[in-house]
């Protein structure tokens, strides 16, 4: 689908919600709700707490959507405002919050590896592809410290630029890198595990 | 030794972990090539810890030219470095997969939306 159509799409959609038409409300829930949800779920580690999120935002967005302003797509905003909902959640829930460090590579005093990193060999993306394997990335997702898979969430899976990833978290903007990174270092030790655990031995 | 096999040794060399004979050859050569000299001196002003806090930056393209290069050049002559940078972005790679399911809504979230819908 080409972005001329997108927007044709939308402002058909958006004229029949101002309208207060009753199917095209049911259209956009169905059609935005699926990825809401599983993007407010990882943020938030149970359905209920993510379909909270989702109502919440979907109320909010129906609200506001005579501002809708249109310079994004209607999925986008949407997306957008689940995801701050699912923020505001989080950080009602002050979940307890553990430490990176362990998770970092150690290193020696000349600033060298303190143990060498294994090679992960050259089928490694085939092999953490594969559904099971899927599962098990998602449990170590799961495993980072809060703030870590946060970051790390809206970086890589919600695709958030490192400015975007700042204003969400109300951090710096070098903050919000420092994270993300760690957050990566921290999930590759714990894949390290899998992928050189002799898993598919 | 030639200048191949002087750059397979320039990581352990720099680290401190060469010695005996192979570290004697390669000084000896070192002592011969300005090149090798300089890619020495360029893996020894950055470190593995360096290069593995900076990696996002780099991997994103952020990182200033000169940095950059210093880096290549690390690379060049770290195995070790370089098995970390691969894995460190199978990681990216495999938390994108992992998390590209599409997910359905649940029947009853809808309506719950629906509803509340109404009556506000």
């Amino acid at each position: 689908m080409s972005d001329a159509t997108a927007v044709s799409d939308d402002s058909d959609l958006l004229a029949r919600l101002r309208a207060g038409e009753d199917e095209a409300y049911e259209q956009i829930v169905r059609l935005y709700g699926g990825r809401m949800f599983a993007a407010t779920r990882r943020i938030l580690g149970s359905d209920e707490d993510a379909a909270e999120a989702v109502q919440e935002a979907f109320l909010s967005a129906f609200k506001a959507i005579d501002r809708f302003q249109g310079d994004s797509k209607v999925g986008t905003w949407l997306h957008r405002i689940a995801i701050n909902a699912a923020l505001m959640r989080l950080r009602k829930l002050k979940r307890r919050e553990g430490s990176i460090e362990d998770l970092l590579p150690a290193y020696t005093e000349n600033g060298g590896f303190a143990a060498m990193p294994d090679p992960w060999g050259e089928d490694v993306d085939a092999r953490l592809l594969r559904e099971e394997a899927r599962d098990q990335v998602r449990a170590r997702i799961d495993e980072l410290p809060e703030n870590y898979r946060v970051a790390l969430l809206l970086r890589d899976i919600e695709g958030y630029t490192n400015d975007e990833l700042a204003q969400a978290l109300g951090v710096t903007v070098n903050a919000a890198k420092i994270r993300v990174h760690r957050a990566r270092q921290a999930l590759r030790t714990l894949l390290d595990s899998y992928v050189n655990g002799g898993v598919d031995a | 030794m030639n200048c191949d096999e002087a750059r397979t040794h320039t990581c352990s060399y720099i680290k401190g972990d060469l010695a005996g004979e192979a570290k004697a050859q390669l000084e000896a050569h070192l002592g011969e090539c300005a090149d090798c000299t300089r890619f020495v001196a360029l893996g020894r002003s950055t470190s593995c810890k360096d290069l593995a806090d900076f990696l996002s930056e780099y991997l994103e393209g952020t990182l200033p030219g000169a940095q950059r290069a210093v880096f290549e050049s690390h690379l060049a002559a770290c195995p070790p470095c370089v098995d970390y940078m691969r894995s460190f972005e199978a990681t990216i790679r495999a938390g994108k997969q992992a998390c590209s399911t599409e997910a359905r809504i649940p029947e009853r979230l809808v309506q719950a939306i629906l509803k509340a819908r109404k009556q506000t």
